[in-house]
């Protein structure tokens, strides 16, 4: 018997479509309601990006006159690529682009060629004109990248105190180091779906846009006329006695900031990849602590006026040599000994026999745990000569002064501490002690911020501060500038006829190999103010000279001239009084 | 097919067992019917209608953003080309710019100096 066939062709298709039907139900249904998170989370990872909206790093400006003055600013630059798998004829490509951007063209013909890399970099650091040349040729598969980076309008002005910023956008060294959370900004980010491309469509669903803070742009004391003046002074001044390694800064005695600050050799921020010694990014002034030698006796006599163990007329019996114990010590200039000799004079004549005296009669008579005391209290408790000062420069090492209770506080060499040796401090230390010196005693805090800018480019200036009132007694402070301003010595017409005092400092180097001071390298230093006709200091300059040729007393011959220089430069950009 | 008309003259008050309150009056008859392949197709029409609407209405609102984008493009590069002005600016009035100009060059140091203050 033939067996019937219950169903026809139709029907079968029709079941098997039906069945067709429910599994893709099924399978819609488990993607779309089952699995709908993973799923949707997919596609979003896919569809959605984010992106980091850099902030505008802070600008830095100086100030000029009443006014500012840029000194680093931001640039905007260009990355130029090229993807292999989308450009037509490496070739044309290759010549092209180098045709426009020249040397900085640094890819090959190879890797133009080379069909599984996707991303090749042609040129960097392209400004908006070569960038635009390049739109211009309209070539397939190459691609413009935008990224800022520091331009300094100054060049190399301030290279050391300024620092730099890494190809990370991190502020390295100096001001940039310092100032990094400020300058910096916070990021923004952008979140949202994006086309194939990458391009983020601001219409799509979640876009957000959180926007990015600006850092803020920071005034420096520096006044751009007077810190010009100053790297040009000092590199004259150094090439006069074939040196190479010299400092200067100038600095405001009534509010502690600094007006200028140099020194060489140095280098140029915008090329900071290209230094070969680290040393170079170190602030001199700041960060190399040294022994100040004989400039450091206008402190040791300010100490015993004010302690009223000597007046500026006191005399001692000058003999040229002292001796301790099994240790002499001697003048450098021996032409005055065997007199009388007043407290000016040892200014004047910078004897070493007179501030060893100073020191006795800190002791009442000899050197001993009272005289030390004295000394120790006001090198380090009032000078703070070992102390940090703050300054918005990094690393800031502090100078080294022994204690009276330290087993090496020898009676030697607290001799050798009233005229400079045996101890160590930085010209920052020495000059921000020396503002309070001459200015009736008020020691305020050293510093490079004027203050901040707005929006609107008005400056939010940073006020002064004071670190410690009466150092010394106001009439100590004028005695002292008195007696500079007669132990300079120098005819009125050098230094325009104004009130200007200063002392110079020739100190040997202390050698660890030898364990002996050298006698042919000598650091030659020079400190000293400039007054107005009231007799109030108005600026402080110290120079240190670290490799003069010139023969003779460094700190006079090397170093004096810069200061006289730079005095009288002053004097004429400020219209000092007399 | 013809549709009935019927003569009324509304009365108040009338008592018509043929009218009662809330009946049509009036009745209609399409003179053509749509058949179910034409619905079909209508319905399908519109849906594909309203598609490219929608479609249109989406790509428009994706266009807007390449607008806005060449929009902020044309923004960056006008501001980094106002930076350029501004740093060359800020060069050319440089100390050392201003010093080897020559304005400075041709300057003379004045014999005698007197100050007023």
């Amino acid at each position: 018997m033939e067996k019937t066939n219950n169903f026809s062709r139709v029907q079968i298709l029709l079941g098997l479509l039906f069945l067709a039907f429910v599994i893709l139900g099924f399978r819609l249904f488990k993607i779309q309601v089952l699995e709908h998170q993973q799923w949707d989370s997919m596609a979003s990872g896919i569809q959605s990006q984010k992106s980091i909206i850099s902030p505008n790093r802070g600008e830095i400006y100086t100030r000029l006159g009443s006014d500012t003055a840029p000194l680093v600013l931001n640039e905007t630059i260009y990355t130029i690529f090229a993807d292999p798998q989308q450009i037509v004829g490496a070739q044309e490509v290759f010549d092209k682009v180098r045709g426009v951007v020249g040397d900085k063209f640094e890819a090959s013909l190879e890797q133009l060629g080379d069909k599984s890399s996707q991303y090749v970099v042609l040129a960097r650091n392209l400004l908006n004109v070569e960038k635009n040349r390049i739109k211009e040729l309209d070539l397939d598969g190459v691609g413009v990248q935008r990224g800022s980076r520091r331009f300094y309008p100054e060049a190399a002005m301030l290279a050391q105190t300024l620092g730099f910023v890494n190809r990370d956008g991190v502020g390295q060294y100096g001001v940039e180091g310092e100032f990094d959370e400020i300058l910096k900004g916070k990021p923004g980010l952008l979140t949202g779906m994006t086309d194939v491309s990458g391009t983020f469509l601001p219409t799509s669903q979640y876009y957000t846009r959180i926007p990015s803070e600006d850092g803020a742009s920071i005034v420096l004391s520096f006044d751009r006329n007077i810190q010009y003046a100053a790297e040009k002074i000092l590199a004259d001044g150094l090439k006069n006695v074939n040196a190479t390694t010299g400092s200067i800064i100038v600095m405001d005695p009534q509010d502690g900031s600094v007006k200028a600050m140099s020194s060489l050799p140095s280098y140029s921020p915008a090329d900071y990849g290209k230094v070969e010694n680290a040393n170079l990014f170190l602030n001199p002034i700041v960060s190399n602590p040294f022994e100040p030698g004989s400039v450091t006796k206008v402190f040791t006599t300010a100490a015993a006026i004010d302690t009223n163990v000597v007046s500026k007329d006191t005399t001692f019996f000058n003999s040229g040599c002292v001796k301790i114990y099994e240790d002499e010590i001697c003048n450098v200039e021996r032409k005055v000994d065997g007199q009388n000799l007043t407290m000016t004079d040892v200014l004047r004549h910078s004897l070493n026999t007179g501030v060893v005296f100073q020191l006795e009669q800190m002791g009442g008579g000899a050197i001993n745990d009272r005289a030390k005391n004295v000394l120790y209290n006001y090198f380090h408790d009032k000078f703070r000569f070992d102390e940090l000062t703050g300054i918005e420069q990094t690393p800031e090492p502090t100078g080294q002064l022994t204690a009276p209770n330290s087993d090496e506080a020898w009676d030697i060499r607290y001799a050798n501490m009233t005229f400079g040796q045996g101890f160590t401090t930085t010209m920052i230390e020495m000059a921000t002690a020396f503002c309070a010196l001459v200015n009736g005693g008020t020691y305020y805090q050293p510093h490079l911020l004027y203050g901040r800018l707005d929006d609107n480019g008005r400056v939010a200036k940073q006020e002064p501060q004071v670190v410690a009132k009466d150092v010394v007694k106001s009439t100590t402070s004028d005695t002292i500038r008195q007696m500079m301003h007669e132990a300079r010595g120098k005819k009125d017409s050098e230094d325009s006829g104004h009130f200007v005092g200063s002392k110079s400092g020739t100190a040997q180097i202390y050698d660890a190999a030898t364990g002996k001071y050298s006698e042919e390298n000598y650091i030659g230093t020079h400190i000293g103010f400039g007054a107005d006709a009231a007799g109030q200091a108005k600026y402080v300059i110290m120079v240190r000279v670290d490799d003069s040729r010139a023969g003779g007393y460094a700190g006079t011959i090397a170093a004096g001239p810069i200061f006289t220089s730079m005095s009288n430069w002053i004097i004429s950009y400020e219209g000092i009084t007399k | 097919m013809t549709a009935k008309r019927l003569s009324f003259t509304p009365t108040r008050h009338q008592n018509n067992s043929m009218f009662t309150r809330g009946q049509n009056l009036t009745s209609f008859e399409a003179r053509g019917k749509i058949g179910p392949v034409f619905s079909v197709i209508l319905i399908v029409g519109l849906i594909a209608v309203l598609s490219v609407m929608y479609l249109f209405q989406i790509t428009k609102s994706t266009s807007y953003s390449y607008v806005l984008d060449s929009i902020e493009t044309e923004k960056a590069e006008l501001l980094a080309e106002s930076e350029d002005l501004r740093n060359e600016n800020a060069r050319l009035q440089s100390a050392q710019a201003t010093a080897n100009s020559n304005v400075a060059a041709s300057m003379t140091t004045p014999a005698t100096i007197e100050q007023v203050n």
